[in-house]
């Protein structure tokens, strides 16, 4: 019988520093192409953690993490050639068929990025006619959070871009939107029934970002979210990631809203 | 009842040949008196424990704590990994023999289901270990205190291997299992049948429909008062299977145990992420997270309801919290908001 617990020892080819607490590690694992799957990565005596895929490359998957616990520092010591763990991938996928020939926003917070960055590059990387229309919004805390500001600046050259800082301080510079994603929806042109939406970061901004779509007219049932939850196994079993009848790791981390505003945590 | 099941009286003396004879291939687990070993000085508790005899398990007392961890230990190391290499823990484990009541037998039903329904994502360390476990059935004559199975279905069990009761000058058993059969003389006696509780001094209609409007409810903030997050109602809970992951590392930097452990929905942490956020701050949020997974949403993905009734958790809380008098609170305010619109 397969043990659905047993990872697999992959070798790290690249690791990228974003910010001091984010690096993005590419590692020689090799998966479908499905943008919202996640991974659980352990090192020896450190524990998993469940973390999406931030890039579907030729050599390998992309993962982004960001340093906040015992596994991730773990993480954090590796360099380039050494190990990780890796079992998965695991979860549903954002549905891109669906969008396909059509009007999509993506809203996405902080880390969020990370999850939301391998859907957005499947229409960057796609034909032009893939999407009719995409509009990103993005918000990190500080200018220093920043994430993926290349790969953002790519982006912007074929899609209308807004990238906002929740808040800056003076001495810095930063010439770019400050507030928080919520305040830039109605900037975006074409809001209503016809757009499809993606809502991916913090609770609490997503739950706001959600009232705010809904007030410019996009319908419930047009919105999706991916969910980030507490996870020790990743396959439906420990229980931490439950909300109400679903398990975040297997039946999301992407739910529509008309399912999601159904689930209680 | 299933023909190829047979009836038996057993003397004291062929109960104990029966027993030796399974204890040489089985480990038996049974509810056992413990002497002063109770909550208050010189009480006793009920507890499973190995068995050594018939005669000394505990047959009238309902236990304090269920048999859940002979199928999913508090601890179970999953495997060791030395510098890179993964070994599997081997299950060192004697096939065991656990009796049960008709509550704790579906209870192991839910347990069977949460980890084992989904072919494709069967819980390898929990099914090697179950296949090895037997249930052998005592009945309950009549209803403890703190019981509510009839009210959940759960009062009466067919899935056993062996019904055993005692009796006046011996025990009298039904034999279900086919590999057992060789462990008991073969003769065919009559008994009566498993007698199973009919009703118990509590009643409560779980509602069949919960709509999704009782978590914003205000029932919930009284236990936010009450309840200490002890976990206790978790860990005596025959059902509650939630675990959390542990690397257990020596001195040797790459060599480390990866292990479970019981994990508690009521306990600080459960629902914490890496960032700082946590999903439920406030105690009574937890307890409507346990209660409602108890009747409503394992009830929605699996089609049984996950609370058999068995009242432990009641019996245990150390702030008298009652899982059954908040299940009769939900009833009470489903039915008040269904009457009034």
């Amino acid at each position: 019988m397969d043990n659905i617990y047993s990872s697999q020892p992959v070798k790290i080819l690249e690791i990228e520093e974003h910010t001091p607490f984010e690096r993005s590690f590419l590692i020689d694992y090799q998966t479908e192409d499905e943008p919202g799957k996640f991974v659980i990565v352990s090192l020896p005596g450190a524990g998993e953690v469940p973390i999406a895929v931030s890039r579907f490359a030729f050599e390998g998957i992309e993962l982004t993490i960001r340093n906040v616990g015992k596994a991730t520092s773990a993480i954090f010591n590796t360099k380039r050639g050494d190990y990780l763990n890796i079992r998965g991938p695991y979860g549903n996928t954002f549905p891109v068929e669906k969008f396909l020939g059509g009007y999509l926003l993506v809203v996405a917070g902080g880390s969020g990025v990370a999850a939301v960055k391998p859907l957005i590059e499947y229409f960057y990387k796609a034909e032009k006619c893939a999407l009719k229309k995409l509009d990103i919004v993005i918000g990190f805390r500080s200018p220093d959070h920043i994430l993926f500001s290349k790969t953002i600046k790519g982006w912007s050259k074929k899609y209308n871009v807004i990238v906002t800082v929740d808040k800056h301080e003076e001495s810095k510079e930063w010439n770019g939107h400050i507030g928080f994603v919520t305040q830039y929806i109605s900037y975006i042109d074409g809001l209503g029934n016809a757009t499809y939406c993606v809502v991916i970061g913090p609770p609490k901004m997503m739950s706001n970002t959600i009232l705010e779509l809904l007030d410019h007219g996009v319908k419930p049932g047009n919105i999706w979210l991916s969910f980030e939850r507490h996870m020790k196994c990743g396959v439906g079993k420990c229980g931490h990631c439950r909300i109400s009848d679903k398990y975040v790791c297997t039946d999301g981390p992407v739910f529509n809203y008309l399912e999601a505003k159904e689930l209680m945590d | 009842m299933d023909t190829r099941s047979y009836a038996l009286k057993l003397n004291s003396k062929e109960a104990q040949l029966v027993f030796n004879k399974l204890a040489r291939c089985y480990r038996i687990v049974a509810p056992i008196t413990q002497e002063g070993k109770g909550r208050f000085s010189e009480t006793s508790i009920v507890t499973y424990d190995e068995a050594h005899s018939f005669d000394e398990i505990e047959f009238s007392k309902p236990t304090f704590f269920s048999a859940k961890h002979e199928v999913f230990p508090i601890r179970e190391t999953l495997f060791d990994m030395n510098h890179g290499v993964v070994k599997e823990r081997n299950l060192n484990m004697k096939p065991t023999i656990v009796f049960l009541r008709s509550c704790d037998i579906h209870a192991m039903q839910v347990i069977d289901t949460h980890f084992l329904k989904d072919s494709e994502k069967q819980d390898y360390y929990y099914k090697r270990r179950r296949e090895k476990i037997k249930f052998f059935l005592m009945e309950c004559p009549e209803s403890f205190e703190n019981c509510y199975c009839v009210s959940l279905g759960t009062n009466k069990a067919n899935d056993y291997a062996v019904f055993l009761r005692r009796a006046k000058d011996g025990y009298e058993a039904l034999i279900k299992d086919g590999q057992l059969k060789e462990f008991f003389p073969q003769r065919t006696d009559s008994i009566e049948y498993p007698r199973f509780v009919k009703q118990n001094p509590r009643v409560v209609a779980v509602p069949e429909y919960i709509p999704v409007s009782i978590f914003e409810n205000d029932v919930w903030k009284e236990y936010s008062q009450r309840c200490i997050a002890c976990g206790r109602c978790n860990t005596s809970c025959p059902t509650c299977t939630c675990f959390t992951i542990q690397d257990v590392s020596s001195e040797d930097a790459l060599a480390y145990a990866r292990r479970r452990i019981w994990s508690s929905c009521h306990v600080d942490k459960f629902s914490l992420l890496a960032g700082g956020y946590d999903f439920r701050v406030n105690y009574g949020e937890r307890m409507r997270y346990k209660v409602l997974h108890k009747i409503r949403d394992f009830n929605l993905k699996n089609g049984r309801q996950m609370c058999v009734g068995c009242g432990r958790c009641d019996d245990v809380c150390p702030e008298y919290i009652s899982m059954f008098r908040s299940i009769d609170k939900i009833c009470n305010i489903l039915k008040y908001s269904q009457e009034n619109g």
